[in-house]
């Protein structure tokens, strides 16, 4: 047998192509595709699905892969989400390479594809989804993406809101296969945030990403995380696009951020008809994914349109803190101890002179000497 | 390493052995070595873990029970029931049996089960020769259920009518000091003032004199509601059942092969002797052990007369929990307005589910420690265990102790919040003393290295406090919430302590034999234990302890192959490296005595006196010695061999005898911990990210310290969880199980900094009481009941600390970032 | 064995697997089966741990063309062709630097665990040859250690460096499954 070769009596295809991908899901439409598998496995696995056949799109060339030009990325459908996290990717879209991090832990990222994540979880007028996702989605409304579609009657292109129905469920045609998602570049600032039930990759409560366009100047934000799909706040972009002083990118009045702010959370009192993102996340309160969109939205656009002297009191945080840092080496090093504290729990290689003191533990009252914060900024800078 | 190494006999591939025609078949006990081959007759250094399992286990050789398989066996699942109370009125497995490649369905009656007690309860099991085929045969399994009212809400059993015929609650208890305390001033006042008229006046009890001025006090009140903790194993449950002719044999995680092999029998209706149950390794976190899944696949095994695996994760999960809190505890603090505490009060109801019986232990255990360690005059403790139509609780991580020191240490800080002092300061005030007593009325034996503890904890480095530049270090890491400015760091400090030796215990016994023998290596001692080795280094620690009585490195140890030879007790977790320990110990010194009779004559002493010290047998002042070597060498001239039984037994009350451990009467034997944890904590989103665990432990002896260290590590990680994971119970149904539990992740796990732990505690035993009752030597303490204080302790300290930074009094365990308590 | 059942749900496959640089055919196996399943049941390579099934907990951890990827979530018929990797074969001739480390700073624990996470650290050190202590813990946050704290992998990380740095390459050897010839050859334990 050749390596690589796989015998199924049709059971399992590898589609070259898109074209082939086509042919093949027009020929059984009951097979199940597969790009990354971490959705469908998870249901295999679990004895939910039984598949009566495989179409593997993990290996076309055409579907995995991020293509720039001068105005736009195109992302390929199967691109994993560790691809995503590429510098190039991330000097271009540094809010989708944020977003494709906090997918997943290493080993999920290498195969959870940017259109499975997209298309994963609730289907139109199916059941709530397990658990919430669709992290990238939040990203790519509040880039503008365009979906690209491609099912036998030929190519339709849509906006990535337009895949879903009004309920959050997936809504593509039968037989058509999401090919890529073209995102418009534009160079803003943009960022991604994402609260979720814990600190590593987890489950999320609420996703937020924003993005400026300077040259447009716009402002486009959208929302995840508690409803199957994410939305975009276009009201709040509006109104934050008249408050920004486009000429050098920031924002005169400091209560804009805080009105922004609520703009985003009153824009999530409309309650979702489509019900609960995710079973595992539905005793989550409203109140508290308001209050998080709200903090979110704040913190997101002071890091993207930062008040006027806000970078220089970032930098003389920093600064501090890293006072505080060198402090501790120079304490250490004054009293004979290796510049790291050791590891609690793993006997160090020793370094040490013989004669010098065994690492005695600095006193109770070190506590009480690490320097008090510097005094928040003045109220007026900061919101 | 695939197939059991305790079946020599046993074929590759679709033939069964033959059966035991003989009765040479070794079924009378578990008592198959597991892993022969990764015994280390080597001498171990340092932390005396050893090199050859952790080098198996880090290259994936090392075999757990879900590795086992041979050729032919068939795959085990297992279906749920959905319905928390129902009756099962109808059954058709028909289609299911008639699907290829499915060997065996039991489903309702066959199964034995025609009423559900609970969600989740095991209502149909499979055998196919493909997991996915026997999950298939499941779906297809058609049982029609008449759903009633499930009585989930514990607080509501009191009332609802009885779901059992004993009723719905399964067990009550009430300690109270106040009688005691009464009782005592009386007897002060009567020495004070001899006078037989007075004394006979002071009969009645009446308040002390101090309290008819009363202070003014101040009362804390918090109600305390725990979530079922969401503690997961590392690896599945798993089990794997051959058939052997008559008998099975069940190769599992097991903590008590004799308790869960009379279960077997019973559910198998079996005599036990038909029965072999071979310990598997541990994997960490909880202990994946399901009788469910054992029962099912010896049922499975004898029913298909194949070998049968059933694996945890893919045979069922558990299809809902329940979002009920399993323990609610209501607790008042009266404290003077100096920070003197007064009086305890607490109440506490736990949901036993469908067999509350399991339940009562955590309750005892609750009780008795229910103030934590600090002197209070008076206490007052009552609780209860319900019957519900939730599921059986899980064992409790850390146990009633872990409840008691989370509300206890939470009800410090309250108290501290509410006089407006320091937690700290609070706590030292009352600290508890040796000869306080319990609220059981026991005295405690030992206090006096609590100080030690806090000293040792707070003399430890705290980690620098802007955490940063890398957003990976700020709570909510790479969801990028990360904000400096509104960070808070919040320091919590718990003490706990844990009963070593209920008084309730039943007499629990353990037996040992060593042997002292030479080969052309020099001399080598040979253990027999029936001790567990499960990969927690069970087995290092009695070559630790051979090693230091006789002074030999190269020790094997082994379990008994004859059946019957070394009998045993179940052992509570926690008092099984104790009990082992000590047996072993009491053979190894008999060995040494016989050993050195030769030498003693010589210096004119009992042989008992002499010590192994270093390289050097040495007289018990230490005045006369000798050199080991030519010690060894004379004694174990030609082939000589030395053997001496040991054996231990300890029981909770009783008279005390030589080679029993018995606690005076009233008194009790405690170990303590404090730790110190530290967290930050985004004020604004509630986001917390724990960020290191200090612990100072008594540890009673540390024989084996890098398996101590480990198992504090151990500890606070499941404490992490426990306070943090936020499990979605309700969700089961449609996700995976894990992934509703949202375990910490090694990115929202905090370092842990174990400090050299404290041997004190036990060593004050030595001289006097240990004496009296026939030993020289400590107790070597185990390193599970390290664990579970530490358990305890970490729970207790990870959630002051979240309180602290967050500001809000939480009193929910879990700790979620979007729920809220009242502002302090 | 019975015959293999060719209802609507019960499709078959038979391919080739590249693990450890050696040709591993696998004959009729359902292609609903994970890689994780494939790799342990049929193949041998027990060093694959099954934990979850769900992706979840990290112990099945293996390379797929050098990517750390949890083996239960990838339907085994689509890593046909690839270059698959997993801990056996950097336990001969002998353990590498990782596992020797791993040995040494976290045999502590159960182990469960361990084959997991030393692929997943090799898979870092291969990408990042000095990673920070924070990389290696956001590496880790896909793997549930019920024992040890992730400090002890940090420093275990760091031994591993620094073997690596003194130590000549490791080359690994073609392997062989856990039991030559019992389930690889004969594929008699499992149906198709």
């Amino acid at each position: 047998m050749a390596p690589g070769a796989v015998t199924a009596d049709g059971a399992v295809a590898f589609p070259g192509s898109v074209r082939e991908a086509l042919d093949a899901m027009a020929a059984r439409p009951d097979a199940t595709l597969v790009a990354g598998g971490t959705e469908v496995m998870a249901l295999v696995n679990s004895g939910v699905l039984y598949p009566a056949g495989l179409i593997a799109i993990d290996r076309i060339d055409e579907l995995r892969g991020v293509w720039f030009t001068d105005q736009e990325a195109v992302l390929g459908a199967a691109t994993t989400c560790s691809d995503l996290m590429h510098n190039d990717v991330r000097g271009v879209l540094p809010a989708l390479a944020q977003a494709a991090r906090s997918v997943g832990a290493p080993g999920l990222r290498s195969r959870a594809t940017l259109g499975g994540n997209l298309l994963s979880g609730k289907r139109s007028g199916g059941a709530t989804a397990p658990t919430p996702g669709r992290d990238l989605l939040t990203v790519l409304m509040a880039l503008n993406a365009v979906a690209v579609c491609c099912s036998p009657e030929g190519w339709r292109q849509v906006q990535v809101a337009e895949l879903y129905a009004r309920d959050g469920g997936v809504d593509l045609r039968p037989g058509e296969l999401l090919t890529a998602l073209r995102v418009p570049v534009s160079g803003g600032p943009q960022g991604f945030m994402k609260v979720g039930t814990r600190g590593g990759a987890s489950r999320p409560l609420v996703t937020f990403a924003l993005a400026a366009d300077l040259t447009n100047r716009s402002v486009t934000c959208s929302i995840g995380g508690f409803s199957p799909a994410a939305v975009r706040v276009d009201h709040a972009g509006q109104w934050l696009a008249e408050h920004v002083d486009w000429n050098d990118g920031s924002i005169p009045d400091p209560q804009t951020y805080p009105r922004f702010a609520k703009l985003i959370a009153e824009g999530l009192m409309v309650p979702g008809s489509a019900g609960a993102a995710g079973w595992t996340t539905a005793a989550v309160p409203e109140e508290y994914r308001q209050h998080a969109a709200e903090i979110c939205a704040r913190r997101a656009l002071v890091r993207a349109l930062p008040p006027a002297g806000w970078l220089e009191q970032v930098a003389e945080y920093q600064k501090r803190a890293e006072f505080v840092r060198n402090r501790a080496l120079v304490e250490r090093a004054e009293r004979g101890l290796p510049p790291q504290p050791p590891v609690p729990g793993v006997p160090q290689p020793r370094t040490a002179e013989p004669g010098t003191p065994p690492t005695a533990g600095t006193s109770a009252a070190s506590v009480s000497k690490i320097p008090k914060m510097p005094s928040r900024p003045k109220p007026g800078a900061r919101p | 390493m695939n197939t059991p190494t305790s079946l020599p006999g046993f074929l590759i591939g679709e033939q069964l052995p033959e059966p035991p025609g003989s009765a040479a078949q070794p079924v009378e006990t578990e008592l198959a070595e597991y892993g022969p081959n990764l015994n280390e007759p080597s001498p171990v250094s340092g932390d005396g873990i050893g090199k050859v399992v952790p080098a198996a286990k880090a290259t994936g050789r090392y075999p757990y029970a879900s590795d086992l398989g041979v050729p032919g066996m068939l795959w085990a699942a297992m279906t749920r029931s959905p319905h928390a109370r129902a009756t099962i009125v109808g059954c058709d497995s028909s289609a299911a049996k008639a699907l290829p490649g499915v060997h065996a369905v039991l489903a309702g009656e066959e199964l034995g089960v025609g009423e559900i007690d609970y969600l989740g309860q095991c209502v149909a099991i499979a055998a196919a020769e493909h997991p996915a085929i026997a999950r298939a045969a499941l779906n297809a399994v058609v049982i029609d259920y008449q759903p009633e009212e499930p009585l989930t809400d514990p607080r509501q059993a009191f009332n609802a009518a009885p779901i059992h015929s004993d009723g719905n609650i399964a067990a009550h208890r009430f300690f109270t000091t106040a009688r005691e305390a009464a009782r005592e001033s009386v007897e002060a006042l009567r020495k004070k003032a001899p006078s037989t008229r007075r004394a006979a006046a002071l009969h009645v009890p009446r308040p002390e004199p101090e309290s008819e001025v009363p202070a003014k006090t101040v009362s804390v009140i918090h109600g305390y509601e725990f979530a079922r903790p969401a503690d997961w194993p590392a690896g599945p449950g798993t089990v794997f059942a051959v058939p052997h002719g008559d008998g099975v044999e069940i190769h599992t995680l097991t903590v008590d092969p004799r308790r869960d092999r009379r279960a077997l029998a019973a559910a198998l209706g079996r005599p036990e002797s038909q029965i072999r149950l071979v310990p598997a390794p541990f994997t960490g976190g909880a202990i994946a052990d399901d009788a469910d899944l054992r029962v099912a696949a010896a049922l499975l095994a004898a029913r298909t007369g194949r070998p049968i695996k059933a694996v945890d994760s893919s045979v069922g999960h558990w299809p809902a929990g329940t979002a009920e809190p399993a323990a609610r505890v209501h607790a008042i603090h009266v404290v003077d307005s100096d920070g003197t505490l007064r009086e305890v009060r607490v109440e506490l109801v736990i949901d036993g589910g469908a067999e509350p019986a399991a339940a009562e232990a955590l309750l005892d255990e609750y009780c008795r420690l229910a103030a934590g360690p600090y002197r209070v005059p008076k206490v007052q403790v009552q609780g209860w265990v319900v019957r519900t139509h939730n599921p059986p609780l899980a064992p409790w991580p850390g146990g009633g102790a872990a409840l008691a020191a989370v509300v206890a240490e939470a009800q410090m800080d309250a108290v501290a919040a509410a006089l407006g002092v320091s937690g700290l300061e609070v706590r030292v005030k009352n600290l508890m003393r040796t000869g306080d007593r319990l609220p059981d009325g026991r005295k405690v034996v030992a206090a006096d290295m609590l100080p030690e503890l806090v000293t040792a904890v707070l003399d430890a480095p705290v980690p620098p406090f802007p955490p940063g530049p890398d957003v990976r270090e700020f709570p909510g890491t790479v969801g990028r919430t990360g904000e400096m400015t509104r960070l808070r760091r919040g320091v919590g400090i718990a003490l706990a302590m844990i009963d070593l030796v209920p008084p309730g215990l039943p007499e629990e016994l353990a037996t040992a034999q060593v042997a002292l023998t030479s080969d052309v290596h020099g001399p080598i001692a040979h253990v027999s234990t029936a001790m567990v080795e499960t990969g927690g280094g069970q087995h290092a620690l009695l070559r630790k302890i051979v090693r230091e009585v006789l002074g030999v490195q190269r020790v094997l140890v082994r379990r008994p192959t004859a059946p019957g030879a070394l009998p045993a007790t179940p052992l509570a977790s926690g008092r099984a490296a104790w009990l082992h320990g000590m047996a072993v110990q009491r053979a190894a010194r008999g060995v040494r005595a016989q050993a050195l009779a030769a030498v003693a004559a010589e210096f004119a002493v009992s042989p008992e006196l002499l010590e192994v010290r270093g390289d050097r047998v040495v007289s018990y002042d230490g005045m006369l010695s000798r050199p080991l070597d030519d010690v060894y060498r004379a004694a174990l001239r030609g082939a000589a061999v030395y053997l001496a039984d040991g054996e231990f037994r300890v029981r909770g009350s009783g008279p005390a005898q030589p080679g029993v451990f018995v606690p005076e009467k009233g008194q009790a034997h405690v170990a303590f911990a404090v730790h110190r944890a530290v967290v930050d904590a985004d004020t604004e989103l509630g986001l917390i990210r724990p960020v290191r665990v200090t612990a100072a432990h008594d540890a009673g002896r540390a024989l084996v310290p890098g398996r101590i260290e480990a198992a504090i590590a151990a500890g606070v990680i499941s404490a992490a969880t426990a306070v943090f994971a936020d499990e979605a119970p309700a969700a089961r149904a449609t996700a995976g199980a894990l992934a509703c539990a949202q375990l910490p992740t090694a990115l929202d796990l905090p370092e842990v900094d174990v400090l050299p732990p404290l041997q004190s505690s036990i060593g004050d035993l030595e001289t006097t009481a240990l004496r009296r009752r026939g030993f020289s030597a400590p107790l070597p303490l185990g390193y599970q009941p390290v664990g579970r204080i530490a358990h305890a302790t970490a729970a207790a300290a990870l959630a002051c600390a979240a309180r602290d930074a967050l500001g809000t009094h939480r009193t929910s365990i879990p700790i979620r970032a979007w729920e809220s308590g009242p502002k302090r | 064995m019975s015959e293999p059942t060719q209802s609507a749900g019960w499709a078959t496959a038979s391919y080739e697997l590249a693990v450890n640089g050696t040709p591993q055919p696998v004959k009729d196996a359902w292609i609903g089966e994970n890689l994780l399943f494939v790799l342990r049941e049929r193949l041998g390579f027990t060093a694959v741990k099954d934990g979850c099934g769900e992706g979840e907990c990290g112990s099945c951890t293996v390379l797929v063309d050098g990517q750390p990827t949890t083996a239960c979530l990838v339907p085994a018929v689509t890593a046909a062709g690839r270059v698959i990797e997993t801990p056996e074969v950097h336990a001969v001739p002998q353990p590498d630097a990782v596992a020797t480390a791993l040995a040494v700073h976290c045999g502590a624990g159960c182990g469960f665990c361990l084959p997991g996470i030393g692929m997943e650290l090799r898979a870092l050190l291969t990408r990042n040859a000095k990673p920070s202590a924070a990389a290696i813990r956001e590496a880790l946050s896909g793997h549930r250690c019920r024992c040890l704290p992730p400090e002890r992998f940090i420093a275990a990380a760091d031994d591993a460096v620094r073997k690596a740095a003194r130590a000549r390459p490791h080359v690994p050897v073609q392997t062989r499954p856990a039991r030559p010839g019992s389930r690889a050859d004969e594929q008699t334990g499992i149906p198709a």
